[in-house]
């Protein structure tokens, strides 16, 4: 993290940091106090008696960790999967630009 | 909006991942060739942010609930290909690890929300933008945020209405009922994107005027960009 940070010349590791709280602040609004999620889908679904199912086991269905279902745990998870997200983005973006440099040095256009 | 297995036509889910796959593989194309690293990091905290803000539900219609998508700021900001592949990752990673959204529907859920919802209000935005010579730059933020939201709404239920009869209800009920309801999140997409963008502009102007997209936006707002 300190490594990305501090290659840029214009979001710093400060920047990052009050990004990055800002969205945990996000996440704890979504397990505390918007957490109910009662979509349109869902209940047009509901209506006409369909059931939405998906093919492949997560491991953390509905942002639910096995064993620790209480918000806590959501919490936890929903911290951690920012923090992930955000180094999975951060790896793509890299590897994209890292194509523009190579194609830079090699004088391809 | 996430749609998960079971609610579309194989024929809808394979149209969706073909259309997904095309726009995808030229954003790599794209991105790949136009991607300045110190875009990087911003990139990446937007792709966390949003992912985060989509965790929040809001109450909407009739007792219905409706989250953020955040397609308009990556897409203004970041430009509509990266944009594309930052709500691409939010969506995969949704998808694989916490069953929101199916995996055959993923290709619709990209086409809805990482596609629509990216590039309807970039294109609206640098248009009117464009049109206006930068004035009212805030205003168009906004028209392009509502709009884009309510497209991405308004072509799930497409999806879902040409999906009969595995989704029973045809284009005239899902069409309506997704765009009704998305239209109030779409006021809230509204007023977070030009929270968000302002921000950046004020706080960062040098990164922010390396995306095409917001260079106007910096010169009228008045603060010193370097490249």
């Amino acid at each position: 993290m300190r490594d990305m940070a501090n290659k840029t010349r214009g979001l710093k590791r400060r920047d990052l940091a009050i990004g990055l709280a800002v969205a945990f602040i996000f996440v704890a609004l979504g397990v505390f106090l918007l957490s109910e999620s009662l979509e349109t889908l869902d209940v047009q679904a509901e209506e006409m008696g369909l059931v939405g199912y998906n093919i492949l086991a997560s491991p953390f269905p509905e942002y639910v960790v096995p064993g620790f279902e209480d918000v806590w745990g959501t919490l936890l998870l929903g911290l951690a999967s920012t923090v992930m997200i955000f180094m999975v983005a951060y790896a793509v973006g890299k590897l994209l630009a890292a194509r523009l440099q190579a194609d830079g040095a090699t004088g391809a256009s | 909006m996430h749609i998960p297995d079971g609610f579309l036509s194989p024929a809808v889910a394979v149209v969706g991942f073909i259309i997904s796959a095309i726009f995808l593989a030229v954003a790599v194309r794209k991105v790949g060739k136009r991607l300045d690293e110190r875009m990087v990091p911003l990139m990446a905290l937007l792709t966390a942010l949003f992912f985060a803000a989509q965790m929040m539900n809001y109450p909407v219609v009739g007792g219905t609930t409706a989250h953020l998508l955040g397609g308009a700021v990556l897409g203004i900001v970041l430009g509509p290909w990266a944009g594309c592949i930052s709500m691409t990752v939010i969506l995969v990673l949704q998808c694989f690890l916490f069953a929101d959204g199916g995996i055959t529907a993923l290709g619709a859920n990209i086409l809805t929300m990482g596609i629509v919802g990216v590039f309807v209000p970039f294109l609206i935005y640098s248009a009117l933008s464009k049109l206006s010579k930068g004035r009212c730059a805030v205003v168009w933020l906004a028209v392009g945020a509502f709009l884009g939201d309510v497209l991405a709404a308004i072509v799930a239920g497409i999806l879902l209405g040409l999906s009969t009869p595995v989704f029973q209800y045809g284009l005239e009920i899902a069409v309506p009922a997704m765009a009704l309801h998305h239209s109030v999140i779409g006021a809230a997409e509204a007023v977070i994107t030009v929270a968000v963008v302002l921000t950046l502009v004020r706080v960062r102007p040098e990164i922010m005027s390396l995306s095409p997209s917001m260079r106007s936006l910096v010169r009228v707002s008045g603060a010193p960009s370097k490249e």
